[in-house]
């Protein structure tokens, strides 16, 4: 089987994310499977600039094939007023509307596009829903499409374009049931052939040294946040969280908010931002921490929880992520919280019952076994793709 | 502490008991707790219109409030103190312009609210509101001798197939194995077991699946297990998202229990639960030739497979 993935950035710089998703496929689909898998991708890594920094054309990373085109035009500056346009009942905007936004979000590239109706792969995955070569190459290509949305309840969601790039998939990998959920009912996706399939687990690769000490903070416990410092990821609360939970609670507990930082936050002595660390940094200091946390209400699958748990950590998730609740749920791998004192007194329950952190970072270590296991997972997704490419191309706009 | 022992929902009923008494003893000022729910609300989903609107509304609730405060941090080495003495020399400006905006705002939101509560008063009454799935009723013990011919009526559709109610998707197997394309929904997490058997099974009930259906995507509508249940409403609805979301050539299978079926000691729970009077096989047959459909019945002793086409298919 040949694959080929679009996606606006792709590379080992590119962390986390719906990219890093579709990179983590592609490698295993070429390493587990043995199949032919090619990336569209453009030249950016920034997803805010959508700058143009790697050199366009075709080059190999890690057994995929990555052809990169240049873009014409990356974030619109006046992408923010248009975003903040659109949020008011955005599925009353008109066709017009949805197509600058999707142009002003970036990256336009008209060449990746194009490119598309050459491409000789069995099946073409688009990863995620809404960037342009998506939007405007869904429709372009001749063999079976799958769509991986990857979406969160997000006002670009309801725009009316996104009912026909739906529609133009022939199959849909939702990450979650809550993802799909959220979909079905906005986009009427419900007699697409579909799965849920979520994301593997990379095995930890700590090497056992002790988190506080690469913290900076020898001799002290500390909760773990990890992902991008950033107020829309929820960091900006989790800091105001802890700071109040700290003023309420005085001892020796620290923050730790490990990932990029889009923005920073106020010093305090209590919260740690190292920000972008190796991995096994990153495994070493998730396995030290009492707990994991994760703020962030705009999730469409969250491997950091499912990392934490691998790790053998309790977690806490947001209550209103719909996502991260649904691991919690179905693993009973940790609490979820909705407002500051539930935050408090669930964190205090944590912190206070050894035996309850444990057995809550053991039964997330079991549910990850048990869904979210590479081999399993990826032999699931090639079974899905197979079947998608012998029924062929089917949906059009 | 073992496996077994960990009740989250007992840890989730006292995390939020202990929070009601913090809350009541005001142990967190009240002012401080809605400065940090905001920050709570501030990035939470709700973002097109649809789920709930009580969800929508605390979020209008969370961001009324226009603070005549600007921030003042900054990168720059003065910039903090140039902003701070800008928003100073200003301030009796914003302020002025911030309250009345304000003040607009929670009067707009109050008009809400009361639209909010006039809607669940009206919800309430509607018998939709009692559930929004039918629970699914099915002969105990029962063979589903109706299953090859069901099969053998969906052979030549063209379009895709849904078994609603499959439970573990013996007839989805059924149907796949000849080459049709077909899945299944049901609500009953433990049969389904999405993913398990290789088959395309969803978690859904019946409603909740066509409703998010695109208009005619299905060549093929089987029913079973969910129609026994329904409230009238739930009737009405399910008949036109059939006749929406159904090809032109669909072909619609509707298997029935009968009423004399479901009586006595053989009542089950969820249908005495539910209050309704299931359909006589016969009354099935009425119904969808009512709606200009082509139907044909085969009958049992406890049940009935009642097959429906469009006028011009047939």
């Amino acid at each position: 089987m040949k694959l080929a993935f679009v996606t606006p950035r792709y590379g080992e710089q590119v962390m986390g994310g719906a990219e890093g998703a579709a990179r983590s496929l592609a490698e295993h689909l070429v390493a587990d499977c043995g199949h032919d898998v090619e990336v569209y991708t453009t030249c950016a890594l920034d997803h805010l600039s959508w700058a143009d920094v790697l050199e366009p054309g075709t080059s190999t990373l890690n057994g995929v094939t990555v052809h990169r085109f240049r873009s014409t035009k990356g974030r619109d500056e006046k992408f923010s007023d248009l975003d903040a346009r659109i949020r008011v009942a955005p599925n009353s905007r008109s066709m017009e509307d949805s197509l600058a936004w999707v142009a002003a979000n970036g990256p336009v590239s008209e060449s990746l596009v194009d490119a598309l109706a050459t491409c000789d792969a069995d099946v073409v995955a688009f990863y995620p829903y809404l960037f342009y070569m998506t939007v405007h190459g869904i429709d372009r290509v001749r063999q079976p499409a799958v769509l991986h949305p990857a979406a969160h309840d997000e006002p670009s969601l309801y725009l009316p374009i996104f009912q026909g790039v739906f529609a133009a998939a022939d199959g849909i990998c939702f990450h979650t049931e809550a993802e799909r959920s959220l979909v079905e009912p906005v986009l009427h996706t419900a007699a697409t052939d579909q799965i849920i399939l979520g994301l593997g687990t990379g095995r930890a690769c700590g090497t056992g040294r002790d988190g506080a000490t690469l913290l900076g903070i020898t001799g002290r416990p500390y909760v773990v946040s990890v992902g991008r410092v950033d107020e829309q990821k929820g960091s900006t609360m989790l800091y105001e969280y802890f700071v109040e939970y700290k003023k309420r609670h005085p001892g020796p507990l620290a923050l730790a908010l490990v990932g990029p930082v889009s923005r920073p936050l106020p010093a305090h002595p209590d919260v740690v931002v190292p920000g972008i660390v190796s991995e096994e940094d990153k495994w070493d200091i998730v396995s030290g921490a009492e707990v994991a946390i994760s703020p962030s209400a705009m999730e469409s699958f969250s491997l950091v929880v499912l990392e934490a748990w691998v790790a053998q950590r309790a977690v806490m998730v947001n209550a209103v992520c719909g996502p991260t609740v649904e691991h919690v749920e179905a693993s009973g791998g940790g609490l979820a919280f909705e407002g500051y004192l539930s935050f408090e007194v669930a964190l205090e329950r944590l912190l206070g019952d050894e035996q309850l952190r444990s057995k809550m970072g053991a039964s997330g270590a079991a549910y990850v076994a048990r869904r979210y296991d590479w081999p399993v997972l990826i032999r699931r997704y090639e079974q899905f793709l197979m079947s998608i490419i012998a029924k062929g191309r089917r949906a059009r706009r | 502490m073992s496996a077994d022992d960990l009740d989250l929902d007992l840890i989730r009923q006292e995390i939020a008991a202990e929070v009601a008494t913090r809350r009541a003893s005001g142990s967190l000022d009240a002012l401080e707790e809605r400065r940090l729910q905001r920050l709570f609300e501030q990035y939470s989903p709700h973002a097109g219109g649809v789920g709930a609107l009580s969800d929508a509304l605390r979020s209008v609730d969370a961001t009324i409030y226009i603070d005549p405060e600007v921030p003042v941090a900054s990168s720059q080495p003065a910039g903090a103190a140039i902003k701070k003495t800008l928003r100073k020399a200003n301030y009796w400006y914003m302020r002025w312009i911030t309250t009345q905006t304000t003040k607009a705002l929670s009067n707009i939101a109050g008009v809400l609210h009361q639209v909010g509560t006039e809607i669940d008063r009206m919800n309430r009454r509607l018998d939709l509101v009692a559930s929004d799935n039918p629970p699914i009723i099915e002969l105990a013990g029962s063979t589903p001798w109706w299953h090859e011919s069901a099969v053998g009526q969906l052979d030549a559709v063209s379009g895709r197939i849904v078994v609603a109610a499959c439970g573990e998707g013996s007839l989805v197997r059924e149907l796949t194995s000849r080459g049709l394309d077909a899945y299944g929904t049901d609500p009953r997490r433990e049969l389904t077991s999405e993913g398990a058997s290789g088959l395309d099974l969803r978690t859904e009930g019946v409603i909740d699946h066509l409703e998010a259906v695109a208009d005619g995507m299905l060549g093929g509508i089987v029913l079973t297990g969910v129609t026994e249940a329904m409230l009238p409403a739930q009737r009405t609805w399910l008949l036109r998202a059939l006749e929406r979301t159904a090809r032109a050539d669909a072909v619609f299978i509707v298997h029935v229990i009968k009423p004399e079926a479901l009586q006595g000691d053989k009542l089950p729970v969820a249908l005495e639960l539910a209050g309704v009077t299931p359909l006589r096989p016969s009354t099935w047959v009425a119904l969808l030739r009512e709606r200009g459909l082509n139907v044909s019945i085969v009958e049992a002793d406890h049940d009935a497979l009642i097959v429906a086409t469009h006028a011009q298919r047939a």
